[in-house]
């Protein structure tokens, strides 16, 4: 036993040393390389230096995974304002944090239809952008109905939904269209679908033609119709497991980010991407300042780091979603770190493209309510005999074993 | 028969073990997929090692673990004594109360200590109460009725005429508490403590609700991921975690199993 133990111990500690050894001497390197590299674009007429002394610390809250390794270390050098750095994985759990009080935010990256109902609940600050001179790099074609007066947000980044294929079993031709989704002649049994009421009614609507933001209780019970055909055909609905689907090969369509596609054809050179004639779903995650934010004027200081075009562009070659800024989009290093080259003209959309494509509206919550109701009704009948065959085992399995232990007792008093 | 009970048992072992052996057999992936094995290779122990914010929310995670474990054990243990010197039915009463914290939903348990929190912090005029202290006021809360659980039995089967003798021999009812009663009771108390730890380690629900933008634990780190692919130097801390715990728990083992053959041996020699 003791032998055991010490050879496990012994192991331990060489697994821990080897990784501990080899992380500082890459580190060392990382850092040369940092320096060599990545500077600010536009130094001139900004000071970067005004909090240094006031050992001031910014509290950001971003999605995970969302942001370059060092960025963070690299504005506190600059600047000497220290970030607290924290990560949700859904707009409501954000949102359920910061109206919930008892903490103070002070840059936070919500999605288009959150900021509108940030702004509509007061939640959000208006920004002084005086203070954020590296706006003027921003695009300016970006769909902003979310922030009409764009005076509350400043885009992060933003990204197309669109469709993710296997070119060992997908004709390209049969993939121009959202109905490729629909295609149950050829690929039934092989289609994954947004497990999410928002995301699945807007391909369903954009495939019908009509607007992702409707109204129209009509348009919304069409759409309903139309996903109840493709459902018995679906391998299931998903969320993150989409890429390992995708990537072993096991499902052949499917809907997804841009960004995310870059993620997978890295695993899988097979995968190719396409947009849908039809116009699709633009999103953008845009940064914003809490009314409850207690350093505003370094909040915006960081606001105006992340659209530094060097430092967006260090960042988009880490997230692999779009930049919002005009100079990044022209850099060589853009998307330099990924083999996208062959793709590359498949996932960037054209202007004219762009034209088609709808951001989310925060909907009014009598339709709110009316999605959730009919999704629930979708995905009931999915579920339903599964859960019953269930319940019914478990009825049949304790009432047979309250029979035989009646039984039981009965031979024994006997 | 023998072979189907032995079946059944390789069965039970591999429902329980094999999504461990999967992780940890992917840590070493020399790719970044999670489904696909394409080669050995420690990069992702090494990507794991300069993961600066991963390794914080471990440090974080650790520290709250320990020290809310370590007041539980002291506050439940010496609550299972006053509880057990209680009769009986007010015994009931207590213990019902202290078992809510652990019957009550995570999410009911969390989002009021939330609620409270928040409020208490606007009383004394504080807007981001949220942090260090309110998770560790709230791990330690959840934690407690582990402890007692795990003392209480102990000191139900410890001899009530040990103490006495020690009092009768002139020991001071201090000195009785530390010299008689807590070496008697010490293994529930260590499994009290062993239990703490590993719920505040893992916990999330309650975490999430009371913690702050300054305090992030690892699994509220890992689960903000999700949205996104999880990466395999996620598998590479999973595996050293669980090395770790399982080296805990054989050390812990053994050296019960020896102070078991102490005491046996001393009894043999008594006799």
């Amino acid at each position: 036993m003791k032998r055991l133990l010490t050879l496990i111990l012994a192991l331990l500690l060489i697994l821990m040393t080897f990784g501990c050894g080899e992380s500082a001497i890459d580190e060392v390197e990382e850092e040369e390389d940092a320096e060599g590299e990545l500077v600010l674009f536009d130094n001139s007429d900004y000071d970067w230096q005004r909090f240094k002394d006031r050992d001031i610390t910014i509290n950001v809250f971003n999605w995970g995974e969302y942001i370059a390794d060092g960025l963070n270390d690299m504005f506190t050098e600059i600047t000497g304002i220290k970030v607290n750095y924290s990560n949700y994985d859904t707009n409501e759990t954000m949102y359920a944090k910061l109206s919930g009080g008892g903490a103070s935010y002070d840059v936070i990256v919500p999605s288009d239809y959150m900021i509108a109902r940030l702004i509509r609940e007061g939640l959000v600050q208006k920004l002084d952008f005086a203070n954020i001179p590296n706006v003027k790099y921003n695009l300016d074609t970006l769909d902003s109905s979310f922030d009409p007066t764009e005076e509350y947000s400043v885009p992060y980044t933003w990204g197309l939904v669109g469709m993710v294929y296997n070119t060992n079993y997908v004709d390209a031709d049969d993939i121009k269209s959202w109905s490729a989704l629909w295609n149950t002649d050829k690929y039934s049994g092989k289609i994954l679908m947004f497990n999410n009421p928002r995301d699945a009614f807007a391909i369903a609507h954009k495939k019908l033609g009509l607007s992702l933001n409707t109204h129209i209780k009509k348009e919304w019970d069409t759409a309903f119709d139309e996903l109840v055909l493709q459902r018995s055909h679906l391998y299931s609905y998903v969320t993150d497991e989409i890429f390992n689907k995708m990537e072993s090969g096991e499902c052949w369509i499917a809907p997804c980010y841009a960004g995310d596609f870059i993620t997978m054809y890295d695993m899988n050179e097979d995968l190719a991407f396409s947009y849908p004639e039809e116009g699709t779903n633009v999103f953008v995650d845009s940064m914003c300042v809490p009314v409850s934010s207690k350093n505003k004027e370094a909040a915006e200081m960081y606001i105006n780091f992340m659209c530094d075009p060097n430092v967006a562009c260090e960042n988009i070659n880490y997230i692999w979603y779009f930049t919002p800024n005009a100079e990044t989009e022209q850099m060589e290093d853009y998307f330099a770190n990924c083999d996208l080259d062959e793709v590359s003209d498949d996932v960037i959309a054209t202007p004219e493209y762009l034209e088609k494509c709808e951001a989310f509206v925060a909907l009014e919550p009598d339709t709110q309510k009316y999605m959730e109701s009919l999704w629930l009704l979708l995905k009931k009948s999915d579920v339903g005999w599964g859960l019953y065959i269930t319940v019914a085992a478990i009825l049949v399995f304790s009432i047979g074993l309250y029979v035989f232990k009646r039984i039981k007792k009965a031979k024994e008093s006997k | 028969m023998r072979g189907i009970s032995k079946a059944y048992m390789v069965l039970v072992m591999v429902f329980l073990y094999a999504p461990i052996a999967v992780l940890i057999f992917f840590s070493f992936n020399a790719g970044n997929s999670t489904s696909v094995f394409t080669g050995f290779s420690l990069q992702w122990y090494k990507e794991l090692f300069q993961d600066e914010e991963t390794l914080s929310a471990l440090y974080n995670t650790l520290v709250v673990a320990l020290l809310s474990s370590g007041i539980s054990t002291v506050l439940g243990t010496a609550a299972a004594v006053g509880i057990n010197k209680l009769n009986k039915w007010m015994k009931n009463v207590v213990m019902n109360i202290t078992n809510l914290p652990m019957m009550n939903p995570d999410i009911v348990t969390g989002i009021s200590m939330m609620l409270l929190f928040v409020f208490a912090g606007s009383i004394l005029g504080s807007d981001d109460v949220l942090g260090f202290g309110t998770l560790l006021i709230a791990h330690i809360t959840f934690n407690l009725p582990y402890v007692i659980l795990s003392v209480l039995p102990k000191l139900r089967q410890l001899d009530s005429h040990l103490v006495e003798a020690a009092e009768d021999l002139g020991c001071p009812a201090n000195k009785t508490f530390f010299k008689v009663v807590l070496p008697n009771i010490m293994s529930g108390v260590i499994t009290g403590f062993m239990m703490a730890f590993t719920l505040s380690i893992d916990d999330f629900v309650i975490s999430y609700f009371v913690s702050g933008p300054s305090f992030q634990t690892l699994p509220l780190r890992i689960y903000s991921m999700t949205k996104r692919v999880v990466r395999p130097s996620i598998n590479a801390l999973s595996t050293l975690i669980f090395v770790s715990i399982l080296v805990l728990l054989i050390v812990i083992n053994v050296l019960q199993a020896k102070d078991e053959k102490k005491a046996e041996r001393r009894r043999r020699a008594a006799k």
